[in-house]
């Protein structure tokens, strides 16, 4: 897998940087990047991550850029490229006392809960607007972080940011099988992955489990609710909703593993 | 004439066990009676709780009424939505903080 960052690394520019280019390898070219944002963050993530439990020989070429390469830190990056034996250094940041602008990565498995991004969440809120933009800051993540235990085979990770007092932006991504061969596997076969995205966004195809997350279609009614965008991508293809719109889908035919869902919230 | 069972909720109300956990004393059978949830003045809940507290408490054990006391806008939204989907919201009463 290759990925060569442009001046953005961020949802909207994905399918000009990810290729399948090597099996077996993971090369990250972060080289000119000047603008990573918790989309581009969790899907580094991913990647780094999927690179260590495959044991894929990593090479990383770090920003440019001191303040990108600050933030990477800051949002806890370099963990991850530890982990995968990437052999690069980022530089250290002061995390005392917390910025309260960033959730920084964490990872959602078996043994790290929904409930552990409570306390990161929580201790940033008072910072994030007002009472209705912290409750729905926190069920949007707490739900994301669910369904990541829920469906995803491996591991997940979510990051969050808010920005200048405008925008509030969070993204989470896993390396399972993605929503096209998880609806498959349950019988719900459909022609592309935007299909898929789409019939899972918009209908409840499944029971609930006991203790299983609200799903997708409550997910995107959060965002919806408070004028939100939201984007998923799975199985190379990804789906914008955006609020009182149509699904837009866009067939790009890049690799990405898993399901990744990226959203913005405006402050109010 | 029915029991009323009030039952407080924690600050910060997450999945859907954490629900069945709150109301694991009540009884399995409801009917005629009514159950209200106070929250305490800074709440956050998610979707899943408070949609696990509707099913349980007006589908599942049949009571007769769900008073959800002191609910912020956020609650409030979450429980509409739910108890929508649920049909159960004539049997729902909710009071805001």
């Amino acid at each position: 897998m290759l990925l060569r960052a442009g001046k953005y690394l961020t949802q909207d520019y994905l399918h000009r940087v990810l290729q399948d280019r090597h099996p077996d390898e993971l090369t990250l070219d972060l080289t000119d990047a000047q603008f990573v944002n918790p989309a581009g963050l969790v899907v580094l993530a991913v990647l780094l991550d999927m690179a260590a439990a495959e044991e894929w020989f990593t090479e990383v070429e770090l920003p440019r850029s001191d303040d990108v390469q600050k933030y990477l830190s800051r949002m806890g990056l370099q963990e991850l490229l530890d982990a995968a034996e990437a052999k690069c250094l980022l530089p250290q940041v002061r995390h005392h006392p917390p910025n309260l602008r960033f959730v920084p990565l964490q990872r959602f498995d078996s043994s790290h809960p929904a409930e552990d991004i409570c306390d990161l969440v929580l201790a940033r809120l008072d910072a994030w607007g007002d009472g209705i933009l912290q409750g729905t800051l926190y069920n949007a993540l707490i739900e994301l972080g669910l369904n990541i235990e829920e469906h995803a085979q491996e591991s997940g990770f979510v990051a969050a940011q808010c920005y200048k007092q405008q925008t509030v932006s969070l993204a989470v991504g896993d390396f399972g099988v993605g929503i096209h061969g998880s609806l498959a596997a349950a019988g719900h076969p459909f022609p592309t992955p935007a299909d898929a995205i789409i019939k899972a966004v918009t209908t409840r195809l499944s029971a609930k489990e006991k203790d299983g997350g609200a799903g997708l279609p409550e997910i995107q009614r959060i965002f919806d609710r408070h004028k939100g965008r939201m984007t998923i991508v799975s199985g190379g293809e990804s789906v914008r909703f955006r609020p009182g719109s149509a699904p837009r889908p866009s067939v790009s035919g890049y690799p990405s593993p898993g399901t990744f869902l990226f959203g913005e919230l405006p402050w109010r | 004439m029915g029991s009323t069972t009030t039952i407080d909720a924690p600050s910060r109300m997450g999945r859907r066990a954490q629900a069945v956990e709150l109301l694991a004393d009540l009884p399995r059978s409801l009917v005629g009676a009514e159950v209200t949830v106070a929250f305490p003045d800074i709440a956050f809940a998610t979707t899943s709780f408070i949609d696990e507290v509707i099913r349980s408490v007006l589908v599942d054990r049949q009571a007769d009424r769900l008073s959800l006391q002191n609910a912020n806008e956020q609650v409030r939204e979450i429980a509409c939505g739910s108890a929508g989907d649920l049909g159960v919201t004539s049997r729902l009463t909710i009071s805001p903080a």
